[in-house]
């Protein structure tokens, strides 16, 4: 039985993904997408996951598209809030001034920092046509992963991950079949470069 | 019954735990009901309402009971219920000037605005052990309920006699006011309206604002308000000078929330608690001579000491030096859940740190020889 | 629709409700994020005493769940009481499958020990925190405190470590040695001995650290650096190993050992045995000193 709620064990199953997401940033993880109803967009489960009363929500103007601020408000109880005070920002084709709006905390204060949820087209592990590709580095990765990106821009790319530790915002982008990845701001994201060729897999 | 090298530590559990509930209901004594504890043990079920940090009569009263007697292991019995309670709303704001005084006395003034009511008190009640034989002590008891029984029912059936309520007797003006018309009170008041700190969300740290001070000191361990208060009026911490007492309540306050559906306030019941303000004689170098400073201190149920403890500790914040620990101490050390958990957790196992210090132990002492020789 | 329809529903009462476990998956997610700092989170009262292990089971009832198998121990063994009280709390609480084996486990609740079995990817150590402040025992005032994990500035602990040094000859830090984490925070180890701090460097498991008390929690990613702090010329000193586990048990020369604990005897000796009892007991069986059907199964399902 599918609603715009989450139950109890599909949260635990959901917040398994976002914590091995984020405790081996560039891997791939699937979200339980049966649990909801399809109409729900893939970057309202960040906070239809975490989010309870006290918590506060945005999107930007694109994501608006749909209702999402009201789904997830009505879902978990959350406060919706302007982008800069959100707690969790919904993201969908952010701008690089949009996502630097974000809240970043501080060092004395780290856990104030946003958590991003950002539409992608796809994410893949191998280069491919049209992806930009990310060289991460950091806890949780050993030596170098890599991962590719489609339909962000690359300047907002640019600016995921490690910049001003411990302060930052935490990021995972959602594709809209329910795949995740993570890019905590513990990750150096060292290279953006835009893959021109594909990769012929050998079988 | 095995300890920790016992294998079958689960079987040495149910047998403890046998032991205690067989105890307690195979006792030769009478079963307790809960009535009974409410109604002759009320101080208790106060007490344990206010360092829970849950008003409800009965689950104080179960909690009471099952701990048998022991008033922080009934306080932990509520804090955990209520973890497993889903928190879906907040009141509106009490405004305590609302309050439905059962007992009021103002130390300060002789004759206050508004009435003293001297109301239930143990204070002047002789200190002397009542050893009134035990049938004629229950014998007495019974005759007066008996009695008081008659009254009601008379009343009832007569529908002569109406208790008028004064409304404005039972909810006297604060002397704060008074002080502030004499122009003789710190005036702390602000224009903005600041979010309260919710301490169960956000753990207070030093630094954090006074309402996470206040709601700490609200739900902290009496007696380690009370030691901490005596270390700061005679002991070595002297960030109190000289108070006297403004308001000491006990009454009742309304508790209201927003009608989900047609979005007006409703009552939907009462707490009892303990109001204290505190007035302190400033004295400091720094501090303004003319005038007082007040502090406030309020606490769930009947128990004065522990509110005229916190409302002490809420000015002594305020004048305590830079470097004085008493914030730190009064946010981190008063809660007597984590205070008593930490200390009683000495008897847990620690056979694998022990063994790392006897390790150490002998290694420094072997460098030692070797370097002597 | 009223907020209380608005309410994630869980199953049989727990002993934490939905809005109790997001709190504390909030606060894991940010400790994931900034390994080795302490965030602050909502904790909860828990049927166990605040000292007792709140804090880590606060971690484990908020992320385990169907598919999970839960092994809880203290002090290495899993028979001890306090182990076997937490393991049957979650079990009815959550409705979980235990194990005494570590390799089985995907969930691992630990007091004080890390396993001596190599655990992989996927698998989640729980450590109980009694004392989450490393520099406790160098800085009493806690906004000072605040301000030198906020800068890094970890020299006053430096200078205690030279000052033991100095006067000892050795660093006599016993358990709960103090480490850097992602070359940026130091962290407290949990009183785990120093034979434990090795295995969680660049370890493949997520370690998670609950302070259910001092309401922090804090987390090392897998493949994190974490060393611990000494001087270039002065060598991290683990326990060493003093004799012989009194099972008989004979590792092959240079094969690590098990951290062992010793048993005084009334005749003024010691004997010797494997803290990680569950271990011990299969190295056992491998090696032919153990019959396996004679290990008895010490839990009984309520």
């Amino acid at each position: 039985m599918t609603g715009t709620r989450l139950s109890g064990s599909a949260s635990q199953v959901a917040f398994d993904a976002l914590m091995r997401s984020l405790s081996e940033p560039g891997t791939l993880h699937r979200l339980p997408t049966g649990q909801l109803d399809p109409s729900v967009p893939s970057i309202a489960w960040l906070a239809m996951t975490l989010a309870d009363v006290g918590i506060s929500i945005a999107a930007n103007p694109a994501a608006q598209r749909t209702p999402i601020e009201a789904l997830v408000a009505d879902a978990t109880g959350a406060t919706i809030t302007d982008l800069s005070r959100a707690w969790i920002a919904m993201l969908d084709q952010p701008t690089p001034a949009e996502f630097a709006s974000l809240a970043r905390g501080s060092a004395i204060e780290p856990e104030l920092g946003a958590r991003a949820a950002i539409a992608v087209e796809s994410l893949s592990l191998l280069p491919a046509q049209g992806l930009v590709g990310l060289e991460l580095t950091g806890p949780g990765i050993p030596g170098v992963r890599s991962l590719f990106v489609k339909g962000v821009d690359p300047a907002v790319l640019a600016a995921l991950g490690r910049h001003e530790f411990p302060a930052g915002v935490d990021t995972w982008l959602f594709t809209p079949d329910g795949t995740v990845a993570a890019i905590p701001r513990s990750t150096t994201v060292s290279t953006t470069f835009l893959s021109t060729t594909t990769e012929q897999e050998n079988n | 019954m095995g300890y920790v090298a016992a294998k079958g530590g689960f079987d040495a559990i149910r047998a403890a735990e046998d032991l205690v509930t067989t105890t307690r209901r195979e006792s030769a004594s009478s079963w307790l009901e809960l009535d009974q504890i409410i109604g002759r043990l009320g101080y208790a079920v106060d007490r344990v309402m206010g360092e829970g940090g849950l008003w409800d009569e009965t689950t104080a009263a179960l909690a009471f009971r099952q701990a048998e007697g022991d008033v922080i292991e009934s306080a932990h019995l509520v804090r955990a219920h209520r973890s497993t309670l889903p928190r879906f709303g907040t009141t509106d704001t009490i405004d305590a000037d609302e309050i439905d005084v059962i007992r009021r006395i103002v130390p300060a003034f002789r004759e206050p605005p508004g009435p003293q009511l001297l109301g239930r008190t143990l204070d002047y009640t002789g200190r002397l052990l009542d050893t009134t034989n035990e049938d004629d002590a229950r014998r007495g008891a019974l005759e007066a309920a008996a009695a008081r029984a008659e009254t009601v029912a008379l009343i009832e059936s007569s529908e002569q006699i109406e208790i008028e309520n004064e409304a404005e007797v039972r909810v006297p003006g604060r002397l704060l006011d008074v002080l502030r018309t004499m122009d003789l009170a710190v005036d702390r008041r602000t224009s903005t309206d600041p979010e309260p700190a919710d301490i169960a969300r956000v753990p207070a740290r030093p630094g954090a604002p006074r309402s996470a001070v206040l709601s700490t000191m609200a739900r902290a361990e009496s007696g380690a308000l009370v030691a901490l208060w005596y270390r700061n009026i005679l002991g070595p911490d002297r960030n109190l000078h000289e108070v006297t007492l403004g308001e000491v309540r006990h009454g009742r306050l309304p508790v209201r929330v927003q009608h989900p559906l047609i979005d007006e306030p409703v009552q939907i019941g009462m707490v009892r608690v303990t109001e204290v303000e505190a007035i302190e004689d400033l004295d400091g170098p720094d501090e303004d001579r003319t005038k007082f400073d007040v502090g406030y201190g309020l606490t769930f149920g009947h128990n004065e000491r522990k509110a005229i403890a916190m409302a002490n500790l809420d000015i002594a914040l305020t004048r305590a030096e830079a470097g004085s620990f008493l914030e730190q101490s009064l946010l981190m050390t008063t809660d007597g859940l984590d205070s008593s958990g930490f200390l009683e957790h000495l008897k847990l196992p620690h056979y694998v740190t022990f063994r790392s210090m006897i390790e150490r132990k002998t290694t420094v002492r072997n460098q030692a020889m070797a370097a002597t020789s | 629709m009223t907020v209380l329809d608005a309410l994630p529903v869980s199953a049989p009462p727990a002993v934490l409700d939905e809005s109790s476990k997001r709190e504390i998956r909030r606060a894991v997610l940010t400790a994931i994020a900034v390994p080795g700092y302490q965030v602050p989170f909502g904790s909860r009262e828990m049927p166990v005493a605040r000292g007792w292990g709140s804090g880590g089971l606060q971690i484990t009832l908020a992320i385990v769940g169907d598919s999970d198998v839960v092994k809880v121990y203290d002090q290495g063994e899993d028979g001890g009481v306090n182990a076997a009280n937490l393991r049957r709390l979650i079990r009815n609480s959550e409705g979980v499958d235990t194990t005494t084996d570590a390799r089985q486990a995907t969930v691992i609740q630990t007091r004080h020990r890390v396993p001596e079995d190599e655990l992989c990817a996927g698998q989640t150590l729980v450590l109980q925190v009694p004392v989450p402040e490393p520099l406790r025992g160098v800085e009493r005032d806690m906004t000072e405190l605040a301000r030198m994990h906020a800068e890094g500035d970890y020299s006053k602990m430096w200078v205690s470590l030279y000052e033991d040094l100095v006067r000892n000859g050795v660093i006599t830090k016993t358990t709960g040695y103090p480490c850097l984490v992602g070359g940026r925070y130091v962290m407290a180890t949990t009183p785990i001995p120093r034979w434990d701090v090795p295995p969680l460097h660049q370890a493949p498991f997520l370690s998670l650290f609950g302070a259910g008390r001092e309401k922090r929690i804090y987390a090392i990613p897998p493949h994190t650096d974490v060393e611990p702090l000494t001087f270039d010329d002065v060598p991290f000193e683990v326990e060493a190993v003093s004799a012989p586990c009194r099972c008989g048990l004979v590792v092959p020369d240079g094969d690590r050992q098990s951290y062992q604990v010793e048993l005084p005897q009334q005749d003024g000796t010691s004997v010797w045995a494997c803290s990680d009892t569950d271990w011990c007991s299969r190295q056992r069986v491998a090696a032919g000193l153990l019959d396996p059907n004679t290990m008895t199964e010490t839990e009984v399902d309520l």
